[in-house]
């Protein structure tokens, strides 16, 4: 660029434009400090908020701590557990097809298929036979006893 | 220059006629540039950290709210009669001597292509580097180079069928 020797641009240089009026700029500037506001009190509510949420937090933390809840134990998972580890699932009894009968038909299915398979090499049949063939009335007096 | 001591007034004494003489470019009248003015300044004085290039930035926001400016106001009418009427509000103040050339010189840059009028705008009276008004028309530096070289030459003839007439 050699503009900088251009008589026309020097000539342009030496005009002025308008300044910008006194209206404009007390304009810009109290919109500058309404801005500047509004961001302080936008976090002195938060910060409200949070002292507050703070406050219900702490509350609930010590109100929890001062009055214990007993442990809430339901009826069923001690016997379960205590079954379960009485029990074999690799054997076929009553206690585990019950069990997977609670569960699922498709549960059933895999017990059984899994019994049939692990009984497969010695008499599968024998096996299959005594499981479909018992009636449930021969069950009810073992399931009793669990 | 009422200059402060906060520093969008220092903003406002270093680029404020110039942003004026480009906001005019779209809006025409002195007191609607200065509002359009007031929300591009408020806009860039909000973003201005977040930009690589805050001068040019503040020019662009001028440009956008102008443009809008324009569109929402049926400016077009009220553009070509400030065109007619050049004469009545100057965008200069009157510190040429020669008062024809200085009336001259304004008719021929209203009637330049905008492209190349606010190029020149930013370059002679907003002090903006190529690379800053490449920024704020958001083209690359080599074509805000040749608008700025096209702008002068097409004043320069316009000046000069002026003085033949």
């Amino acid at each position: 660029m050699n503009e900088q020797g251009d008589p026309l641009e020097a000539e342009l240089r030496a005009l002025s434009p308008h300044v910008p009026s006194p209206q404009l700029r007390q304009g810009i500037g109290e919109r500058i400090a309404a801005e500047t506001v509004i961001p302080s009190r936008r976090f002195r509510r938060l910060a409200l908020a949070a002292s507050l949420l703070a406050a219900c937090i702490a509350s609930a933390v010590y109100l929890r701590r001062d009055d214990p809840q007993p442990v809430a134990v339901t009826p069923s998972s001690p016997p379960d557990v205590a079954v379960a580890s009485t029990f074999d699932d690799s054997m076929p009894s009553a206690w585990v097809y019950r069990r997977a009968m609670r569960g699922s038909a498709d549960e059933l299915n895999a017990l059984l298929a899994k019994h049939a398979s692990a009984f497969a090499g010695t008499d599968a049949r024998l096996v299959t036979v005594n499981i479909l063939m018992r009636s449930d009335t021969k069950f009810d007096p073992v399931l009793g006893e669990l | 220059m009422a200059g402060g001591g906060d520093p969008w007034q220092l903003w406002l004494d270093q680029h404020g006629a110039a942003l004026v003489l480009l906001a005019r470019q779209w809006v025409g009248g002195r007191a609607d540039a200065e509002d359009v003015i007031q929300e591009a300044f408020i806009r860039f004085w909000r973003s201005r950290e977040r930009v690589a290039e805050p001068v040019g930035y503040l020019y662009a926001c001028v440009k956008r709210c102008a443009l809008d400016w324009r569109r929402g106001c049926e400016r077009r009418s009220r553009r070509e009669q400030a065109i007619a009427r050049p004469e009545a509000e100057s965008r200069f103040a009157a510190s040429l001597e020669d008062r024809e050339r200085r009336d001259a010189i304004e008719a021929a840059l209203v009637h330049l292509p905008e492209k190349q009028a606010e190029v020149l705008v930013m370059r002679i009276w907003g002090g903006l580097s190529f690379p800053q008004i490449a920024v704020a028309v958001e083209v690359s530096v080599d074509t805000a180079a040749s608008r700025y070289r096209y702008a002068l030459e097409r004043l320069r003839e316009q000046l000069a069928e002026e003085a033949l007439l």
